[in-house]
Order: structure tokens, then C-alpha cells, then sequence
């Protein structure tokens, strides 16, 4: 019991500090009222002391390499530190207490589900069950098969499964293992009588239809098997899991492969595995200065001179002797000097 | 007479990028790339085959974030001068190799491709390349669809009917300011396709969209010719699939073209090889180094040692590949035209960053194609999605099946561990939008409203999951999500403050200007 009222306090105090970052601005007393008045949340935490804890690793901002001063644009913001300016951008909530729970797809097999539940929704709930109950409570979440039902506030008859979850989470997949039906999701405590409280329900999500439909509207044009042909199914098995197995692996096996974001998915992506490997190559740097305005040659072609008077010239030095000759002369024509230097690389 | 069709589409798509407030900034250079890769060869191929008078008909989409970019000025001054420091590196190349003639030669090709790019981009096209593609357009040889806004990938926004229809209508109307007309298709970000969808996209008055194989394939009733016809959804919109073997001869890195040893190696780049002081002044701004785009080797095989690129055997090698992909659909077209009793259409869509960029000579190898279907057969046409609708406007209504085209064929690249966090936020942000929307909002309020439509949006795009997935590059797609949502409630913020702070407003007005015309009332019903 202790435990659950400490949880309880730091949720408080998270709801404060995130509303608080949503909605408050840090200077102004009168906008301060406002935004407590408005907010039930607010209103009790106002005295806590506020935690400095960075936000969760998924939201919290690492540093990308390429932007090495994203940090110093972004808000130096925490409650209880002022906003330098009042248009320093908000911080991203960490978490909503809405209390909803939200279903997405994520193939016909899985769905994906997050909630998010304010204390005072755990704590109305909580109140209902009676207090022997409580040490023996489970947090599930009750996925019902929707598919047939017409009246979308009476899920009496509809079949469903409990999928029982960690107290901390905030969200999970569930493999509902069923194609083409409609399905919906409940959060709540389930007592070891097996009275279910609900939390939140959430929306009506469809998994899609899998496998080629047995619905036929018109006159065939082609035989079965071509169907699973073009799918690149040759050996179709007999039984439907067979069948089901081998377009599952065909669907894997990426005719989709390479899909999505042109630039960023490296197509030959099967690189070769590095083994040990030593490479060593020599360049070759030349050097020096002359007047600024002469006429500098290397082997008859003209060197770029810098404003300064002075070039750098950068060669890859392959095995064997090289020769450089080098001209210059001075912008009056009238003086002209020739330095060759010869380079021999040889390896041993 | 011509016994069917290929549809080439090319699905040209980057997310939108432009930071300003840097000197420098790496991920711009996905852009830059790709036009000097995909968007500008593209065009020169789509150019000479007009002059020399190749009948062609192509499918484009180019999605609305590319647009916005390919218009932007700063972006394009930016282009300029990355253009600058790429042919002042090749010059470099070309001194540096002096002693190793096959490289030099390399060096000067590379030189030639840099220079050749900014001729033509500023000179000859005068920096818009938009329009260009839009007189092709209107010549009759092209087909430019859109896609969603910024490429949202619907199946996981699907929590709000406005926010769908908002992705689609920003979709539709920045196509009409860019084209003067409105698209007869739309490209399905990642494909991705939900039960219901067609009626949000007739309602916007879309024509036809393309879907991956099974959900065409897994459509009830069961589809009568397979994914080679087009077909009306519930809603009464065009569909088409996409044809596997095809893909599977582009994309494939086992089995497809691109593999061939004779292709250029994209992995060995002078960005990686040579001295770090040489390259410094070439590489990322932080000092990392990157793929500069000048490469030496080609594939060679399942090697470390890489043999020196051959430029002429490479394109030899393309045209070989062409000849072979052409024959492979005579053949296909024939066996279908012979099963089905109906001209089959192959829909074969590929990501336009494919050709030139990863697949170096795959722009080479299109217009090769392009070249012998006009000049060396006479069993199928090229065609366009719109032009098929025509040819069997009578046909099988079905029901198509929730799908993508990404890995495994549904939502799980774009939903997984590494970037599901995103949703709750992406849909909260979605919720507080659509209610906003509903009331009225003047003045200052409304470019307020304007803009929280514009940071909703960029949060959106299916790219930053997909790069939280595929790992690099992955903090900086989350620092985009980030900023965008902060973005937006700060400005909500704004909005409920008496004093309104213009100057922040106007920063990000400015900042992340895609979409100048958008009304916030695009996210209400």
C-alpha cells in the first residue's frame, strides 16, 4: 500500500511538471493562475517540489553529430527554471494523462496498443474495488473481437482474451494471430474473482485480410495457382496453414524488399564481411613560393599560384621514379629558374 | 497492334530539409545528391528523347516536400555552392591522380558530371527544374502524380478522418499550384493502404492509386486478372499492383541488375579512402567523413579487393540489362494477353532515387529501355495509369486489403521498438488540430493556426520512423519529430497568450515556409 502511495505522489508530481511545461509560462504570475485554474493537476502539485529528472530515454534528446548545436537551441527548460525568452520553444509532454488508449496495426497478425492514464482515473477505479481485492489485482488489457458486434457499448457477447501487463508499461503488442477482423481494446484491473474494472477503451481497429479471398464475383480467368505464382509461391502447399506459411514467407521474403525512402535504403545492403585488411598508399606533397605574379609551369602546364605567391601540389605516388620540372618566370619575362626534383618510390 | 502495356512509375521522394541556421548542414546534402544523381540526369535522358523524337510515357510522382525544396532559394544557393566545392574536389582529383591514368580518367569524368550538372541546372534550366518536368507534362510524354503532404504514412495516422484528409488535400492543392492542374493520381506514401481510404481519396478527387501486390491480390472478391488490370475500389477510384517480377529485377539485390560486377561500387567512395586532411574542407561540417560521391571502383564481386570502374563496360553492361528486361515482358505481356483475354498492364514503380544514386547507371539503363521498347518490339507500349483507365474503363469492382510496400508488407518498419514513441505524440498533436480547426481564427491567430498545420505535418513524414529504423542518421530524424511538435505547442502557447510574440512566429514562418498557401482549415471536415 505504502509503495503504491509513494508511485502515486511522483505521478503527481510528473503531471505537474508536464502540464506545467505544456501550458505555463514561466514569468508571469497572472498566467500562472490561469493555467492552475484550468488544470485540476496543477492545482494540487503547485507546492511539490519539483523533480529535475530528464525525461524518458525515448523522447530525451541525444545530440546528433551532424548538429552539434542543437542543444544550445533547444529550451533550457525545466520547471523551476525561468524561460529566458517567453518564445523558447515547449517542451515535447512526456505524457498526456488523457486517459485513452489508442489500437494501431501493425500487420494481420499483431496489433500495437499505448495508454495513458492520469492517477486520478487509477485512483477513481481503485476506490471501486474493495480493499481485500486490491493485493491480488492485475493490470490486463481485454482485447475483444469486435467483428460481429452492431452495438459498438455492448461487448457482452463478443469473445476476447486478457493479456495481463506490467504495472510501468505504456504500451504493447499483441498478437492477436487473426487476419481481417475488427478488434478492441480494453485497460483495466482484473480482481482474482474475475470482475473486470475498466480504465479506458480504446478505438475499433481492423487487422488486414490475409491470404487470397474465396469470394468469387465473376467467371475465373486464372487458375488458382497463378494467383500464388505471381506472389512467387511455386510450391504451394495443400493444407491452408501451408498456404498461409508459404505467402506469409513469400510476403518476408520481400517482394517488397526494397520499398520505401529512395535515398536512405541502401539497396546493396549485403556488404562483405571485412576481414583483417592493411593498405598503405603514399601521396606525394610539392611545395615552394615564387613571385606572386610569374609564370609557374609544371611540365609545360601552368601551376595555380596562390595571392600569396605560393602553390602546394598534391600527387598520388605510385611504385617507380618520377621526375618534376618545374619553370618559373618573372612577370617582366626576362628571368626564368628550373628546379626538377625526382622522386622514386619502391617498396620492399 | 500491341498486346499490352508497362507502366513505369517513379516515385521521387525526399523528406523536407532546410536548416538555415547552420552554415552547413550534412542532411542537405540528400537533396543536393540526389539531384545531382537522380532529378538532373533524369531530366537530360527525359530531354534527348524528345529531341530525338522516342515516344515515351512515364509516370512521376513527385512528392510535395521535394517540390517545396526544388523551389526553395535558399536550398538552391546552398546547391550552388555544394556544386562549387564538388568540382573544386574533382579538379583536386584530377591533379592528385596524374601518375594513375586509369584514375585520372575517372577523376575527369566526375569533373565533367560536376560541371555539367550546374550548366545545365542553372543555365539552360534557370534553376527550376519543376518546370521543366511541367512542359513535359504538358507535351504529353509525362504523367506527374502527387503524394500525401509530406508523406505521411496514412495506415498509422488513421485515428483522425481529418488529419488523413488534411495529408491528402495539401497533397492535392500543392500539386495544382505547381502543375496548374489537378493530379489524376496520387502516390500512397509507402503504399500503405487501409480499408476505407479510397473514399477519403475520392473525395479529394483522385483518380487512381497503386498498391502493393497483396493488396490488390488479398482484395475480396477475388481479383479476376490478378495485379495485371486495373480495377474500381468500393469508392470508385482506379487502382492498380504492382507487379513482382519486375521489382524483383530492379530491386533485388541478389537477382536484380544493379548487382552486376561491372556496376559502380557505391560503398568505396574517396570519402573513406583518402588522407583526412586532404578531405576536410569536403566532408560533413562536424568532421566526419562521408560519401563525397566520387567512387573509383566497381562491384567486382563478393570482394574486399575492388577492381578500378569501367565506365563504357558499366553502360554496356546497362544496355545489355534493358535488352533483357524488354524481352522478359514481351514474354510476360504475350503469356498474359494469352491468359487473361485483356491487354495486361505490368505496373512496375520504383523509388526515382534508385536510378543513379544506388544504382549508378540505372538512368542509363532507363533510357536504353526507353529507346528499344519505341525502336525494337512491337508486342507492348508504354502507358499511364490514367491512359489504362481509359482503355478498360469496364471493370471488376473489389475491395483492396490493407498493405505497404515496405519490409514484410504491412505497417511493422514504420511501428516497431525503435519509433513507436512517435505515435502517442504525433496523435495527440493530431487531435488538438483537428479541434482547433473547427473554430475561426483571424489575423495574427490564423498564421498561427496556419502554422501549427505546417509543424503537424512535418512531424508526420513516414521518413523519420523509417530512418529510426534503418539506424543511421536515425538521432537526427528524432530531433526532427521533436522539434516540429515543440514547434507546434509553442505556437499553441502563443495562441492562448493575450501578447503574441510575431518575431517567433515569423522565425518559424520562415524556417519551415513549405507550403506557403496551407490553411489550418485543411483539418476539418
Amino acid at each position: 500500500m505504502r509503495k503504491r502511495k509513494e508511485n502515486k505522489k511522483k505521478t503527481v508530481k510528473r503531471i505537474s511538471r508536464i502540464l506545467s511545461s505544456l501550458l505555463k509560462p514561466k514569468k508571469k504570475q497572472e498566467e500562472k493562475k490561469k493555467t492552475s485554474s484550468s488544470s485540476k493537476a496543477t492545482l494540487k502539485s503547485k507546492k511539490s517540489p519539483v523533480s529535475k529528472k530528464t525525461p524518458s530515454k525515448e523522447v530525451s534528446l541525444k545530440t546528433p553529430p551532424t548538429t552539434k548545436s542543437l542543444e544550445s537551441s533547444l529550451p533550457k527548460f525545466d520547471l523551476g527554471i525561468d524561460l529566458k525568452e517567453e518564445a523558447q520553444p515547449v517542451k515535447l509532454p512526456q505524457r498526456y494523462f488523457d486517459n485513452k488508449i489508442v489500437a494501431l496495426t501493425r500487420d494481420p497478425w499483431w496489433v500495437h496498443t499505448y495508454w495513458d492514464i492520469s492517477p486520478q482515473k487509477e485512483a477513481e477505479v481503485l476506490s471501486k474495488i474493495s480493499s481485500q481485492e486490491k493485493p491480488f489485482l492485475k493490470k490486463i488489457l481485454r482485447v475483444y473481437d469486435v467483428t460481429e458486434v452492431k452495438d459498438i457499448n455492448n461487448f457482452s457477447k463478443c469473445q476476447f482474451f486478457d493479456v495481463e501487463i506490467n504495472s510501468l508499461a505504456t504500451n504493447w503488442y499483441i498478437n492477436v494471430n487473426k487476419p481481417g477482423r475488427s478488434f478492441c481494446i480494453e485497460i483495466g484491473y482484473l480482481t482474482s474473482q474475475g470482475e473486470f474494472f475498466v480504465l479506458a477503451r480504446s478505438n475499433i481497429i481492423k487487422t488486414p485480410r490475409f491470404g487470397i479471398s474465396e469470394e468469387l464475383d465473376e467467371e475465373w480467368v486464372l487458375p488458382e495457382d497463378e494467383y500464388y505464382k505471381i506472389l512467387g509461391v511455386y510450391d504451394l502447399g495443400k493444407s491452408s496453414l501451408q498456404r498461409m506459411r508459404a505467402l506469409k514467407l513469400a510476403l518476408e521474403r520481400g517482394i517488397s524488399s526494397g520499398g520505401a525512402s529512395g535515398l536512405f535504403s541502401p539497396l546493396l545492403r549485403k556488404r562483405v564481411k571485412k576481414g583483417f585488411f592493411f593498405e598503405v598508399y603514399t601521396e606525394l606533397i610539392i611545395y615552394g613560393r615564387t613571385h606572386p605574379q610569374a609564370n609557374l609551369t609544371l611540365k609545360g602546364e601552368k601551376v595555380n599560384l596562390q595571392e600569396d605567391g605560393t602553390f602546394s601540389l598534391r600527387f598520388h605516388l605510385p611504385l617507380g621514379k618520377f621526375e618534376f620540372p618545374f619553370r618559373a618566370v618573372s612577370p617582366s619575362q626576362d628571368e626564368k629558374i628550373e628546379i626538377t626534383p625526382i622522386v622514386e618510390r619502391t617498396e620492399k | 497492334m500491341e498486346k499490352g502495356y508497362l507502366c513505369l512509375i517513379l516515385h521521387a521522394h525526399l523528406p523536407f530539409v532546410r536548416e538555415p541556421q547552420y552554415e552547413e548542414f550534412l542532411e542537405e546534402h540528400w537533396l543536393f545528391e540526389a539531384l545531382v544523381d537522380t532529378y538532373i540526369p533524369l531530366l537530360t535522358v527525359l530531354e534527348s528523347l524528345i529531341k530525338e523524337g522516342v515516344g515515351f510515357s512515364l509516370t512521376l510522382n513527385i512528392s510535395p516536400t521535394l517540390s517545396a525544396m526544388l523551389e526553395d532559394d535558399f536550398l538552391i544557393t546552398r546547391f550552388k555552392k555544394y556544386l562549387d566545392k564538388m568540382i573544386e574536389l574533382s579538379e583536386k582529383e584530377i591533379e592528385r591522380t596524374k601518375f594513375l591514368p586509369q584514375f585520372n580518367r575517372l577523376a575527369h569524368f566526375y569533373y565533367y558530371r560536376f560541371t555539367r550538372a550546374k550548366k545545365l541546372f542553372f543555365e539552360k534550366w534557370g534553376a527550376n527544374i519543376l518546370k521543366v518536368f511541367k512542359d513535359i507534362q504538358e507535351r504529353g510524354f509525362l504523367e506527374i502524380i502527387t503524394c500525401c503532404a509530406t508523406h505521411g504514412y496514412l495506415p498509422l495516422l488513421n485515428l483522425q478522418e481529418e488529419v488523413i484528409k488534411a495529408q491528402i488535400r495539401v497533397g492535392v492543392s500543392s500539386y495544382r499550384r505547381v502543375f496548374d492542374r489537378n493530379p489524376s493520381g496520387i502516390w500512397l506514401p509507402e503504399c500503405g493502404y487501409f480499408e476505407g481510404l479510397d473514399r477519403f481519396l475520392k473525395e479529394e478527387g483522385i483518380k487512381y492509386f497503386i498498391l502493393e501486390t497483396h493488396g490488390i491480390l488479398f482484395a475480396r472478391p477475388r481479383p479476376k486478372f490478378g495485379v495485371y488490370s486495373n480495377y474500381w475500389t468500393p469508392h470508385r477510384v482506379g487502382i492498380f499492383g504492382r507487379d513482382p517480377e519486375t521489382s524483383k529485377n530492379v530491386w533485388s539485390s541478389i537477382e536484380g541488375y544493379p548487382g552486376d560486377y561491372n556496376y559502380r561500387e557505391f560503398y568505396r567512395d574517396i570519402g573513406f579512402d583518402l588522407d583526412y586532411d586532404y578531405l576536410r574542407p569536403y566532408i560533413a561540417p562536424t568532421g566526419e567523413r562521408i560519401f563525397t560521391g566520387i567512387k573509383y571502383y566497381r562491384i567486382t564481386g563478393p570482394t574486399e579487393n575492388k577492381e578500378i570502374y569501367d565506365p563504357q563496360k558499366a553502360l554496356d553492361k546497362a544496355a545489355e540489362h534493358a535488352g533483357n528486361f524488354m524481352f522478359n515482358r514481351e514474354h510476360q505481356i504475350n503469356y498474359l494477353n494469352s491468359v487473361l483475354g485483356r491487354k495486361p498492364i505490368i505496373v512496375a514503380p520504383y523509388d526515382a532515387e534508385l536510378f543513379g544514386h544506388w544504382w549508378f547507371e540505372g538512368v542509363d539503363w532507363l533510357n536504353f529501355l526507353i529507346r528499344k521498347i519505341h525502336f525494337d518490339q512491337k508486342v507492348f507500349k508504354m502507358i499511364t495509369p490514367s491512359q489504362y483507365l481509359k482503355v478498360y474503363p469496364l471493370t471488376q469492382k473489389i475491395e483492396p486489403a490493407g498493405s505497404s510496400w515496405g519490409w514484410k508488407g504491412y505497417s511493422e518498419v514504420w511501428l516497431s521498438g525503435e519509433n513507436d514513441w512517435i505515435y502517442p505524440h504525433l496523435h495527440r498533436a493530431g487531435e488538438l488540430m483537428v479541434k482547433l480547426a473547427q473554430k475561426e481564427f483571424l489575423g495574427l491567430e490564423k498564421r498561427i493556426l496556419n502554422q501549427m498545420g505546417r509543424e503537424l505535418l512535418l512531424a508526420q513524414s513516414s521518413d523519420w520512423p523509417f530512418i529510426m529504423k534503418t539506424g543511421a542518421f536515425s538521432s537526427y530524424a528524432k530531433k526532427r519529430v521533436i522539434e516540429h511538435l515543440q514547434n507546434f505547442y509553442s505556437l499553441y502557447y502563443q495562441l492562448k497568450r493575450r501578447h503574441k510574440n510575431e518575431l517567433f512566429l515569423r522565425e518559424l514562418e520562415e524556417k519551415n515556409n513549405i507550403f506557403p498557401d496551407i490553411s489550418y482549415k485543411v483539418f476539418s471536415l
